[in-house]
């Protein structure tokens, strides 16, 4: 009784615009079928759960499966350049005024919060520059070293976030969303298909 | 666009160990040509339910797959109905098959090397 789960199907087939236009021209219509196939072998042994879990791991493919599948095409359309040389710029430049922060206010003025921010600042900088080059040279280590950048710089957002009263959020929290961003690419890279299986 | 077999041996050589969904996809072609429902049914009941994978999933490691010339597509216009003639039927080539023997060759090796350490315990019987 395909009927009985006509919107789940609907739904689903929805969904596949989620994936890359070339993926879903390929398999699109398959992976339709299979998720129907799915649906009515689950209605056929009256298992709710079956029909949810099916429903579920669809979902949760458009998080796991798609949106890595999209982020690739697009780097692997636009080149990777651009996005490991955003975080060498950014990178440097939160180096830099780290730096900038420690020596001027926190050494000379001996102000506390600058010479901790600014140390933080200059280390998740050198971190987010790294990571960039890492990217870019293909290095293994780019997604620790991404990650890495991402944990310095959680102190530093809570930091100016309380100093500055929500003010400075905007800014630093690129500091963290961003060598988040190179995890994820290093991540979908490796999924790639044109890497190995075993990764 | 058919793979280059000289990258996709290359690809072959480094793969190892294979992902559980790799593993279980070429497990479920070993005993001939399936579609990509009968993949799915077959590597969960291989897995003893452990390893559900999704239509997702499924296409995209079939992908990877075609690419690394360990499986091809199988026409399907033999098949007895419409419906099993408008699907896709993947089967193992030489080169996924070799890929599968030496992942169940290593699995053996690791197995062994734990008994050997005594930390599998002795099957009875």
């Amino acid at each position: 009784m395909r009927s009985n789960f006509s919107i789940l199907a609907s739904a689903y087939r929805a969904s596949l615009a989620f994936y890359p236009t070339e993926f879903r021209r390929q398999y699109g219509a398959d992976m339709a079928q299979v998720f129907e196939d799915q649906l009515q072998e689950e209605w056929e042994r009256r298992s709710i759960a079956g029909i949810a879990r099916a429903a579920a791991t669809a979902a949760w493919e458009i998080v796991s499966v798609a949106l890595p599948l999209q982020l690739n095409r697009r780097i692997s359309m636009q080149g990777q350049t651009p996005i490991a040389t955003l975080a060498i710029v950014l990178g440097a430049l939160e180096t830099v005024s780290g730096i900038q922060e420690l020596v001027y206010a926190g050494i000379i003025r001996s102000q506390t919060y600058p010479l901790v921010a600014g140390t933080l600042g200059a280390v998740a900088g050198a971190l987010l520059l790294a990571a960039g080059i890492a990217f870019l040279v293909r290095s293994r280590l780019t997604g620790e070293i991404a990650l890495a950048a991402a944990c310095v710089s959680v102190p530093v957002f809570i930091l100016i976030g309380i100093v500055t009263r929500i003010a400075g959020w905007p800014i630093t929290a690129v500091g963290v969303l961003f060598p988040l961003l190179l995890v994820v690419l290093t991540r979908t890279q490796a999924k790639s298909p044109h890497s190995t299986p075993a990764t | 666009m058919r793979p280059k077999v000289d990258n996709a041996s290359n690809n072959l050589r480094l793969a190892h160990p294979l992902t559980p969904a790799v593993f279980f996809i070429l497990f479920a072609l070993a005993d001939g040509q399936k579609h990509g429902y009968a993949i799915m049914q077959q590597t969960s009941k291989l897995s003893e339910g452990s390893l559900r994978i999704g239509p997702g999933t499924l296409y995209t490691t079939i992908q990877r797959l075609l690419h690394l010339a360990a499986i091809e597509e199988v026409s399907g216009s033999s098949r007895a109905t419409d419906q099993e003639a408008r699907r896709r039927y993947y089967r193992l080539t030489a080169s996924g098959r070799a890929l599968l023997n030496a992942e169940i060759h290593r699995m053996k090796l690791v197995v062994h090397r734990a008994a050997r350490m005594k930390l599998v315990p002795k099957q009875a019987g």
